[in-house]
């Protein structure tokens, strides 16, 4: 099954953010954005916008299917 | 203490409270009823600290909320103690059936419904671990 990829803990360090203020941002636990962070668990569509908004970047530049790039990514 | 959940306390203080209230009017032992204070008041202080609820500070009484990994660990947990349960049901009813018996023992349905419960905890600690 293809895996969802993401680069939640770089973005999350850019923007000086712990794994429990990103949480409180988006509504979420710390072990949530531990979960994401580590590629356990995959958030929802709306928790993923709330995520990219917070981290004021677009979507596909936090989350990515397996085998692609990020948007990011590409664009390098 | 952490203010926002002042009222939070509060109002688990009096549930607290009025369910030592009923114990003592059932006459219930002393014992059990300081055993499930001391439960109840340690589940209640523990649950906002197990990092299982996000905290809501615009909700003073309710202000525990799953997210949505929790309520999808709570849900997958349920199904699987579900689905025990009904093979559980299913295996006695058969069995009772087979062995020509008319009622079924209210001992061996509590046991179904404890193993149930441990089925719905074991699973919840074994997702929250590997999640």
């Amino acid at each position: 099954m293809t895996k969802l990829r993401n680069r939640l803990k770089e973005l999350r360090a850019r923007n000086d953010l712990t794994q429990e203020q990103l949480g409180q941002a988006v509504g979420v636990t710390r072990q949530t954005i531990v979960s994401i962070e580590k590629g356990d668990y995959s958030p929802s569509v709306f928790l993923a916008l709330r995520i990219a908004r917070t981290l004021r970047v677009q979507l596909e530049e936090v989350f990515w299917l397996e085998g692609e790039t990020s948007q990011k990514g590409a664009r390098q | 203490m952490n203010r926002g959940l002042r009222w939070y306390y509060v109002t688990r203080g009096l549930l607290i409270l009025a369910w030592v209230g009923l114990m003592l009017l059932l006459e219930t032992p002393r014992e059990i009823i300081l055993l499930g204070v001391l439960l109840m008041a340690a589940l209640y202080l523990w649950l906002p600290r197990s990092g299982h609820y996000v905290i809501q500070q615009d909700k003073p009484f309710s202000p525990l909320l799953k997210d949505e990994r929790e309520r999808a660990i709570s849900l997958r947990a349920g199904a699987y103690a579900f689905v025990v349960l009904v093979m559980m049901l299913a295996g006695t009813v058969l069995t009772a059936v087979f062995r020509d018996q008319n009622a079924l023992s209210v001992d061996w349905i509590s046991t179904i419904l404890a193993v149930g419960m441990m089925v719905w905890f074991g699973a919840n600690l074994w997702m929250h671990r590997s999640n």
